[in-house]
């Protein structure tokens, strides 16, 4: 698992500033569908963005009045974050190891992010410990169908984790993922801490620019309160 | 469409619960292990698409004396009878109930049958008392996209697909659906849900390819 992680990190220090432009150019589609998804006020709340990347997105919470925090594992993206924008909070850190007091936010949000770790149960726990009560839990990521549907093995098992190289803004970047099912993002341990009330899954035709792609969701987005 | 599914059942209906029973028996295990831990004991329970009331018998030995049924197949509903079940004649988006009714809605293998839940799942809403119970098993989504069968299948599309069952001793006719579809905001608006289950069973589904992919899905959800 440990080496695993550390690999996610590397990957994304090594196309840092590629990768910047392209998610602020190429990256509109998740963006919008997952800040449609947040449809509620943001004044005055303590907001975590876990895996804030460059904290592009803590811009527009900000915008939105609240009272932003990050966290990343990429020290080269933190960076980014913090010269970019010095209002926020942005630190170096683990999903699974938040440098957070319980109850420190009204929000936590996170974008393509919850799914690169192996055991998902990990996160749902330190974020449900580091929300208050009745807090939003709001997280877009990869599809598990893409996840399987990507795999290069000539038999493909949606219900053994395998780590999938997937090919991002159109073909530009290459990211490696573990795949993951619904049974783990919907375990006994979210439903346990969370009440769910927004489901969807979305289609990013950039993610289809490759001949005889079939269509199918290439992320799904998830909110809930904390129980 | 209605139309059609109900009588595609009255035309195999014999066939259908000589098969169907031993079938689904890994699903089955699954299944009620999942009921078992619903707290449905002496609850009113409906089954919603009873069919020739297979399951319903079996919900009247382990959890309850007080079990209905509905279904759209008038022919499997004689089978029912025969086995002096209390069914019902009906289809899901107008339940002849009155609001309140039962403890416990259970649906094994129907739901995905009909185009939208929204209706459905405000019917189920109104016949349940609150904090009851609403257990359903469906055919999952990405087996669905593989009965597709199509070059350029397109998972958001709504196909009527072949579903090839027990080992080819059944084909039925179903809708395609999402994930989506079943956890949708109408879903969120009456229940809470409680837990989420995949899982594959290619005896009782086809297997389309040399993958494993999960064929059925099990959502267990709360009244709100």
């Amino acid at each position: 698992m440990k080496k695993n992680d550390i690999n996610l990190a590397k990957q994304y220090n090594n196309f840092n500033e590629s990768f910047s432009a392209s998610v602020a150019s190429d990256n509109n589609i998740s963006r919008q569908a997952f800040y449609q998804s947040l449809q509620f006020n943001l004044k005055e709340k303590t907001l975590l963005d876990l895996a804030c990347g460059d904290g592009q997105d803590l811009k527009e919470y900000q915008k939105r009045g609240a009272k932003c925090f990050g966290i990343d594992s990429s020290e080269k993206l933190i960076e980014t974050a913090i010269n970019s924008n010095p209002e926020v909070e942005c630190v170096v850190g683990d999903m699974r190891k938040l440098p957070y007091k319980n109850e420190s936010f009204d929000i936590v949000v996170s974008k393509y992010a919850i799914g690169t770790v192996e055991n998902i149960d990990e996160v749902f726990v330190e974020v449900s410990r580091v929300l208050k009560s009745g807090g939003v839990f709001a997280f877009l990521t990869t599809h598990p169908m893409r996840l399987f549907m990507e795999q290069k093995e000539s038999s493909r098992d949606y219900f053994m984790q395998k780590n999938v190289s997937l090919n991002v803004f159109g073909g530009k970047f290459t990211i490696v993922e573990p795949s993951h099912t619904f049974n783990e993002f919907f375990s006994q341990k979210y439903l346990e801490h969370f009440n769910v009330t927004l489901f969807s899954e979305h289609y990013d035709p950039q993610s289809a620019n490759f001949p005889g792609r079939e269509i199918y969701p290439d992320f799904f987005i998830l909110v809930a309160n904390k129980k | 469409m209605k139309t059609n599914l109900s009588k595609q059942y009255n035309g195999f209906a014999n066939t259908f619960s000589e098969t169907h029973d031993n079938g689904n028996k890994f699903t089955n295990r699954i299944f009620f292990d999942q009921l078992r831990s619903s707290g449905l004991q002496d609850k009113k329970i409906l089954d919603l698409g009873c069919g020739d009331g297979t399951d319903m018998q079996y919900y009247k030995y382990r959890f309850s004396n007080n079990v209905l049924g509905v279904d759209a197949s008038e022919k499997l509903l004689e089978e029912a009878r025969s086995k002096s079940l209390d069914v019902r004649l009906g289809y899901f988006d107008s339940l002849p109930f009155s609001d309140q009714t039962f403890g416990v809605v259970i649906s094994k293998y129907a739901l995905q049958t009909v185009d939208e839940f929204n209706n459905t799942y405000q019917e189920v809403a109104r016949v349940l008392k609150k904090s009851g119970s609403f257990v359903f098993l469906v055919v999952h989504p990405f087996r669905q996209f593989f009965e597709k069968k199509s070059n350029q299948k397109n998972y958001f599309d709504k196909k009527i697909v072949n579903s090839v069952l027990f080992d080819g001793k059944v084909v039925v006719e179903e809708p395609t659906h999402t994930v989506q579809e079943y956890l949708s905001p109408e879903f969120f608006k009456y229940f809470s849900l409680e837990s989420f289950i995949e899982k594959s069973d290619f005896y009782s589904a086809e297997k389309i390819g040399p993958d494993e992919y999960p064929t059925y899905l099990i959502v267990s959800a709360k009244k709100l």
